[in-house]
């Protein structure tokens, strides 16, 4: 699988990641890792397949399960090995892999791992080295140690979404995943971090990261305000600490918004010219940045009158252009289409079974000296098992398919997926 | 007890918010950071705040001193020509520069990564910029709310009405921070193993991005839309008798046992809302049926419970909540920090932790407190070579 070239794969390549992980915060760790040159074998099993697999599916269709645009944006540059960890023989087979890989990143609660015996300490008397990287909701200690936890309701608990949310209106959820994807951020780093320090102790560890504590770090600031001052702070909408206009505006075009952000006096000259208003500069009431700012409901305002007439890129060029930071608010179909994400060489196009060729995002850090790519598409259910099982762990023919017929490895989902929307 | 980064020295020349939680990242397990600012300007965050009492001292920025905790201070005139060629006799020194200039500057002042690879072949330069080092947008100006908007992340935000609002927190900003640090210690790990550096760049658009990766091929593969979030079933607030409440109902089994949970096992039957898709529709009705229920309850008591039937939900808790929380309390997640000219302030601890590798949480440096260190012990200057260069305002 892997051919012989001149360029690696990436700045980490040569090392090797067992993924137990479903949804996102485990498959976005190991996505980051495998982008950058990690050969990263996600474990599933075909009883119990990878939740993502059922997010925006078309259900009626053959194989379904091999159609979300979820997992197959999140899941590329992996290999998928199917193991059925519930049987004493499938565990067996884990246990040689870890033998032989570097990382294991899971997340599985700790007690899962424990359940199954492929808990830390035992992983450890098979490979010294190897790191286990548990995320979860909470963490595997504390009184929430075993509650649930999804992307939204972590985000609830670490205070965000108590920030996020209209002046004087309720809270609201903030919209993209950032509790999961945060936290599988951390987890990359937390497996890169546990290199380093192997490299220079030889040995692995385990890391317990609880999801909880990494999302509480994006309201780092509320939390020091609360915390020395015993001051909450309020919602504030679209709304900054001290500049204004900044917003977020309707354009002419129903659904599409653009957001303008104002942040000098030299910038809100060219504001006022740019969108023709040049008796604005003259009006006492804006004319300096803290007037602006105690007067910035009405400035919304006159903004809107302005931003309705436009359409939301036409904003943007007109503002970009004499130095005013706009940006419209982008769907899937306009960043699909981004002239910026383009040229950045950042949509490429990948072919796949089922589904055929799409553009997908990324990889997220660019490598001048080792250029990194989306190398394969995400992996059909068990698309490696002989590749994972002949060549890695020297298995005979007919072993594995004796692991076929007793279910243990295959390539057919053997579970009703539940859909997700 | 070293950190694992402890054999890593980086010079750091970023300010705000994305670059120095990357370099803080670094410096907290074991990195040597040298921030280097400009004498009578310095890193902006040092007048942001928040301040202790809201008094705004030199040194009380409390934001700024969780971002720059473990890291060593040295002022130097990146705009002058002695203070480009001191920069390229301090990166012959280190392994690594991290910086957020905006695209094009650092070449500007002849420190772009092809000036600075000669000085040193194993250099790791990360650059973290807006938009990227290059593309259309190259040049765009950009706050949070405008790499918000660019990334993606705004368009699930919003009500009905559809007007989306900002996400709290600064997310995007530390999201292009923590891929800073990933790309770093990759970047560094390569070059101790080939004695290869190498330039990484990081647009902060594309970090934040990945919070909604998937927007683009869910419009491709079935030209389908991301959902809005904003208060629109399954994604509902609901207020409770001391605060609110977040719910994550999203299978049809899950919304079995919610209803059972709330005592309302017959909404269950109920035709309007057997299927996710219909339960969308019908969102409005929903809340107005389940409100009662839990206005009249306390969160954390309809938390616990909840959990009990491994129900997805969470307590939307303000920031004094989580201050509070018995969870972080348990695993020691908040530490004390001890703040010359301000007293011991509390601060949120580290992601994770490693076996056998300190986590740091030193104050945040004075401004310049290392210039004698640096640029004495490990670039040879003598004292009066460095107050000349003071005078001269070159560092």
């Amino acid at each position: 699988m892997q051919s012989e070239k001149s360029t690696p794969t990436g700045p980490l390549e040569g090392i090797r990641v067992l993924e137990l992980s479903h949804i996102l915060v485990g498959p976005t760790a190991t996505m980051l890792l495998a982008d950058m040159g990690m050969e990263v074998i996600k474990v599933e099993a075909i009883q119990r397949v990878d939740g993502l697999r059922g997010s925006r599916i078309p259900l009626g269709e053959e194989k379904a399960y091999e159609r979300s645009p979820l997992f197959n944006t999140i899941n590329r540059n992996k290999y998928g090995l199917t193991l059925n960890l519930k049987n004493q023989r499938g565990v067996g087979i884990f246990k040689d892999l870890v033998k032989i890989s570097d990382i294991v990143v899971s997340n599985f609660a700790p007690r899962v791992m424990r359940d199954l015996g492929i808990e830390y300490l035992t992983l450890k008397e098979v490979n010294p080295a190897i790191i286990v990287i548990c995320a979860s909701g909470f963490g595997d200690a504390g009184p929430l140690r075993n509650f649930t936890a999804y992307a939204f309701t972590i985000e609830d608990m670490a205070g965000l979404t108590d920030l996020t949310g209209f002046r004087n209106g309720p809270a609201m959820i903030a919209g993209a995943t950032f509790g999961d994807q945060v936290p599988g951020m951390y987890v990359a780093l937390a497996a890169v971090m546990a290199v380093r320090q192997r490299c220079k102790t030889g040995k692995g560890q385990y890391i317990d990261l609880s999801m909880f504590e990494t999302m509480s770090l994006m309201a780092a600031e509320s939390i020091l305000e609360y915390a020395v001052n015993g001051r909450i702070l309020s919602r504030d909408g679209n709304g900054h600490p001290y500049m204004a206009p900044h917003g977020c505006y309707p354009t002419k075009d129903e659904g599409k918004w653009v957001t303008i952000a104002v942040a000098s006096q030299e910038q809100w000259k060219s504001f006022c010219q740019a969108i023709e208003e040049p008796c604005l500069e003259e009006n006492e009431r804006f004319a300096d940045p803290l007037s602006r700012w105690t007067n910035r409901d009405e400035l919304d305002r006159i903004v809107e009158e302005w931003t309705v007439k436009h359409g939301h890129r036409e904003v943007m060029e007109i503002l970009q252009g004499v130095g005013v930071a706009a940006g419209g608010v982008l769907d899937g179909e306009e960043l699909s289409k981004d002239i910026h994400l383009k040229e950045r060489g950042f949509l490429q196009a990948v072919p796949r079974a089922y589904v055929g060729t799409h553009s997908y995002p990324g990889p997220f850090i660019r490598f001048s000296k080792t250029p990194t790519r989306i190398r394969m598409p995400a992996p059909c259910l068990g698309e490696h098992n002989i590749y994972v099982l002949q060549h890695l762990l020297g298995m005979s023919k007919e072993e594995i398919d004796e692991l076929a017929k007793e279910a243990i490895i295959g390539n057919e989902i053997a579970q009703t997926l539940q859909v997700r929307v | 007890m070293n950190g694992c980064l402890s054999d890593m020295i980086v010079l750091d020349v970023t300010n705000w918010i994305a670059g120095p939680y990357c370099t803080k990242l670094l410096a907290d397990y074991g990195a040597e950071v040298i921030k280097v600012e400009k004498a009578g300007v310095a890193d902006g965050m040092r007048r942001w705040g928040p301040f202790p009492s809201d008094n705004p001292s030199s040194e009380g920025s409390l934001l700024f001193q969780y971002l720059n905790t473990n890291k060593k201070s040295i002022t130097l005139n990146l705009k002058s020509v002695l203070g480009q060629k001191i920069f390229r006799e301090l990166v012959a020194k280190v392994d690594v520069v991290v910086e957020s200039f905006h695209p094009g500057v650092m070449d500007s002042w002849e420190l772009g990564y092809e000036d600075l690879e000669k000085a040193n072949p194993r250099l790791v330069m990360t650059s973290l910029s807006n938009f990227g080092q290059t593309g259309p947008y190259r040049d765009y100006k950009a706050t949070h709310i405008t790499l918000w908007a660019l990334s993606g992340c705004g368009h699930l935000s919003g009500g009905k009405d559809g007007r989306p609002v900002q996400a709290g927190g600064w997310v995007c900003h530390y999201m292009g921070g923590i891929l800073g640090a990933l790309g770093t210690i990759a970047g560094y790990h390569y070059s101790q193993r080939t004695g290869l550096g190498q330039q990484i760049d990081i647009s902060m658009m594309e970090a934040a991005f990945l919070a909604q990766a998937w927007s683009i091929a869910t419009y491709s593969y079935r030209g389908q839309a991301t959902y809005k979030t904003g208060g629109i079933w399954p994604f509902v607030i609901v207020r409770c008798k001391d605060g609110y409440f977040g719910l994550n109902v999203l299978s049809d089994t899950e919304w079995e046992l919610f209803c059972a949970f709330i005592g309302r096992p017959e909404l269950a039957e109920d035709p309007r809302f057997t299927s996710g898709l219909s339960r969308r529709d019908h969102g409005d009705a929903i809340v107005s049926l389940i409100s009662p229920w839990f206005a009249d309850r306390y969160k954390t008591e309809i938390f616990e419970s909840a959990q009990e039937m491994r129900l997805p939900c969470g307590i939307v808790n303000t920031a004094a909540d989580v201050v509070q929380s018995s969870q972080h309390k348990a695993r020691g997640f908040f530490v004390e920090v001890d703040i010359p000219g301000v007293g011991p302030v509390v601060q949120p601890g580290g992601p994770f932790r490693l076996d056998d590798c300190e986590w740091r949480h030193n104050p945040a440096p004075l401004l310049g407190t290392h210039n004698t260190d640096i640029y004495g012990n490990v670039l040879g200057y003598s004292r009066e070579e460095l107050v000349r260069l003071r005078r001269m305002d070159v560092i």
